[in-house]
């Protein structure tokens, strides 16, 4: 018989939804769902920027003070590091991780690593055309620091669901970025704006999708232009209104094709979006939609 | 057809500001007895209600920097001095009932979100809108159709709920250690 459980966490800095179902009893579904949030935490406890024990932190602490020095990480940095090393050079500076010194600098993020007295010392702080990945090392030529908070969601979500065995139904929803069990049976509705009514129901294009939008920043936009960053570290937060949903094969890609999608023109996202067969939803706050590569 | 679009969508939009919406979007989980079986596998629960003084709840918001909205505590106690409490944490966005065991040593052993709803504008200020929730089940607040499980959408801070923890361990230095 059919059974089903839904568990909502604070991880992530969000709110972590899992819904699982299947012929399986209460216990059985309590104890995968506990392996999927434990799954979760692992992956926050490697890559949160908020905590200054994290693999993250740690390796951000090198890479600001110790330039040109091969820094080992785990396999699971490792494999979102790639990935946005990747969409960097994809989308030609358009995507990079190393925007955490501005976001330290606008106190968006906390300043555990003392950014803001290393940015006064340092005639120039790099991006990541100054970081190189070699087998499990990470090699900064500049100081830099990264932030995942834009991919690594996905990937946590992308790491839990492979806890999951193949006979339980599966949705987990991880502040937006969501994968889902038998896809093509699902609808996602995707919000536009802070106002209930502002959600357009759409089905499901692949297994994963993730949203970025920034009704819930107020007048402040969370994303940042880094091809717009000038010395005085003025002006840079990309505004705009509505939201981008990336549908993909997986959420970790899912998640950052979205800052992808809103910040380049969608001429030049398309090629992107294509090259990683994802399709984009742009929803402007009018509620109009446009589909890139649908 | 752009035109007629744009009209449509500029009407709704002036309409949803317009018609005053009382409903919120709300999303149920664990059920308490659900979450006590979580947080207290096996463990018998014994209801131990309490209700802080004026004094207590002042130290505990100077403590935590958490405003202390009720006086009175939803909670159960373990033979072992261990408590489970439900709480409500509310955000700009989002109104929330969770529930958090705590041990005998003070620690957080376990956090579940009971019920989610969510809020926009200044809604959720109003004494009136929340008490539209106290003793009601979340089945009685508008629903998603059925076949829409999940909202994608902007990435919500779930800060205000490591707040009311923050708020509660302080509780459980203050008052629940001592009782």
């Amino acid at each position: 018989m059919q059974n089903n459980i839904e568990r909502c966490k604070a991880l992530l800095g969000t709110f972590v939804d899992v819904s699982l179902s299947g012929d399986v009893t209460d216990k059985e579904l309590i104890e995968l769902s506990n392996n999927v949030f434990d799954e979760i935490e692992r992956i926050q406890k490697l890559m949160s920027f908020h905590e200054p024990l994290s693999e993250l932190s740690q390796l951000n602490k090198k890479m600001l003070y110790q330039v040109n020095h091969e820094f080992l990480v785990s396999d699971d940095l490792l494999n979102v590091l790639k990935l946005a090393m990747q969409l960097f050079e994809q989308s030609k500076g358009h995507y990079d991780i190393t925007v955490a010194t501005k976001l330290v600098l606008d106190g968006e993020l906390p300043d555990h690593l003392k950014v803001e007295e290393l940015s006064m010392k340092e005639a120039s702080l790099g991006n990541s055309q100054n970081v190189f990945v070699h087998k499990n090392y990470i090699i900064n030529s500049l100081p830099v620091c990264f932030d995942l908070g834009g991919i690594a969601k996905g990937y946590a979500v992308d790491c839990a669901i492979k806890k999951i065995p193949e006979h339980i139904e599966f949705i987990i929803n991880a502040g937006g970025d969501m994968a889902v069990s038998n896809w093509t049976n699902h609808q996602v509705a995707l919000k536009f704006g802070i106002n209930q009514q502002a959600l357009k129901v759409v089905r499901m294009l692949e297994s994963s999708v993730a949203s970025s939008a920034n009704y819930y920043h107020g007048s402040r936009s969370h994303v940042i232009n880094p091809l717009k960053i000038d010395t005085s570290n003025q002006g840079t937060a990309h505004r705009f209104s509505g939201s981008v949903s990336v549908f993909a094969r997986n959420t970790m890609l899912a998640d950052a094709l979205t800052k992808i999608v809103i910040l380049m023109k969608p001429k030049m996202a398309k090629p992107i979006l294509e090259y990683f067969n994802a399709k984009a939803i742009v929803i402007n706050r009018f509620g109009f939609k446009r589909m890139l590569n649908v | 057809m752009l035109r007629r679009n744009f009209l449509k969508g500029l009407f709704f939009t002036a309409a949803s500001y317009a018609i005053p919406i009382k409903a919120a979007y709300a999303k149920s989980y664990l059920t308490i007895e659900q979450a006590k079986q979580i947080i207290w596998p096996n463990i018998h629960l014994a209801d131990a209600a309490i209700t802080l003084t004026e004094d207590q709840a002042e130290l505990i918001e100077d403590l935590s920097d958490i405003r202390v909205r009720h006086l009175t505590i939803k909670a159960w106690k373990t033979s072992d001095n261990g408590w489970f409490i439900v709480d409500q944490v509310i955000g700009k966005h989002e109104n929330i009932d969770i529930a958090v065991g705590i041990n005998n040593r003070g620690e957080v052993t376990g956090i579940e979100v009971l019920t989610y709803r969510e809020t926009y504008g200044d809604q959720i200020m109003h004494p009136k809108w929340r008490a539209q929730f106290h003793g009601k089940n979340s089945s009685e607040h508008l629903k998603l159709d059925k076949q829409i499980k999940n909202i994608s959408g902007a990435t919500l801070s779930c800060r205000h709920v490591t707040d009311g923890i923050n708020r509660l361990t302080h509780t459980w230095t203050q008052v629940l250690s001592k009782l």
